[in-house]
């Protein structure tokens, strides 16, 4: 008996493919045309989803905590005590600081202040290829695109690229290629960054300009933030150029909350 | 019957997974499941769910383009060999 190879069997037949292509291509015509179809549509249940996955992993986390040994928690109770007492000194001295500067911008009639909404986060990098967040505010909450992002404070992260109605897009600002505009050290060089994915951005500076490790990067803005620190600088004797690479201080593969500054409108 | 987990599998790695591990679970579905078009489908899906404007170094479609050449090629790998 003479069996044909699987790849030699009579197939569905070209009505069938012809089908399947088509369909493909009316979906991809679909993205294409109108790209918040289906963010619109499957966001809502895919919150479901995330928001599940959040309580079960945070049972799991807490579970792990509760079988630690008592003696370790006792030691890092300390040195957690001891921390927060260093750093409340040195907040006291932040917020001082911080009061006196919103004053002094007030007097000439400027303010920093924003208004913030908190946004849990659904979806973080590396489950987005595209370097993005999903967060559970939307326009509900009067998020809308173009509002800036921040994590941790004062970190300026990204922007919102979408909005629906209780969730948005946002698009980080170290998205692979994306480019934006920044200033550099105490100098305030201005120049443009480019994104390299993961919270990683690189920018080229000429070889004269004075730049040292550890260097703040800040973003031109009325609101005090960090955008990034310098994290190695790369100078070619044969070059005119120095190769800068900085990263966020945040890192949004550990974040759970960010705030959305809605002043924009 | 590969099918059916294979599409489950894709679901779950477009919620919950590493981007890395549903091009993983495209590249095996391809190759084990007969006309996997579904592939494409999720791909689609994926982009649209994540890609922004910014896309990545400024092409959106980047899950849509790789499933659709891992189909291709698997598609002929798969007339010519038999398993």
């Amino acid at each position: 008996m003479t069996y044909l190879k699987r790849s030699k069997r009579p197939g569905r037949g070209r009505a069938t493919t012809a089908f399947v292509v088509g369909g493909l291509v009316f979906v991809f015509a679909l993205t294409y045309l109108f790209p918040s179809f289906f963010p619109s549509v499957f966001f809502p249940v895919g919150s479901l989803f995330w928001r599940a996955e959040q309580s079960t992993v945070g049972f799991f986390v807490s579970m792990g905590k509760i079988v630690q040994s008592k003696y370790s928690l006792v030691e890092e109770n300390k040195r957690l005590t001891e921390e927060l007492a260093a750093r409340d000194r040195a907040a006291l001295m932040l917020d001082d600081v911080r009061t006196e500067n919103e004053t002094f911008k007030s007097m000439l009639g400027r303010t920093g202040k924003g208004n913030y909404v908190l946004g849990v986060i659904l979806v973080r990098p590396p489950v987005s290829l595209y370097d993005t967040l999903v967060i559970d505010v939307g326009t509900k909450d009067g998020v809308a695109a173009g509002d800036k992002v921040y994590a941790e404070g004062d970190v300026l992260v990204g922007d919102i690229a979408e909005a629906y109605g209780s969730q948005s897009k946002v698009a980080l600002y170290s998205v692979p290629g994306r480019k934006t505009p920044i200033l550099v050290g105490t100098s305030t060089v201005a120049t443009d960054a480019t994104g390299r994915g993961g919270g990683n951005f690189i920018f080229t500076l000429p070889a004269q300009t004075k730049l040292a490790e550890g260097a703040v990067i800040t973003m031109p803005s009325i609101r005090n933030h960090i955008f990034g620190v310098v994290q190695r600088i790369m100078v070619d004797s044969t070059d005119s150029v120095q190769t800068v690479l900085f990263r966020s201080p945040a890192n949004v593969n550990q974040l759970r909350f960010v705030e959305v500054d809605r002043t924009l409108r | 019957m590969y099918r059916i987990a294979f599409n489950i599998l894709l679901a779950v790695s477009l919620f919950y997974l590493p981007w890395w591990a549903g091009a993983l679970i495209v590249l095996s579905g391809c190759f084990l499941v007969d006309a996997f078009f579904e592939a494409i489908l999720f791909a689609m899906v994926a982009d649209a769910f994540y890609g922004t404007g910014f896309g990545f170094h400024g092409f959106a479609h980047v899950a849509t383009l790789y499933s659709a050449i891992v189909l291709g090629v698997a598609s002929v790998i798969r007339t010519r060999l038999a398993w």
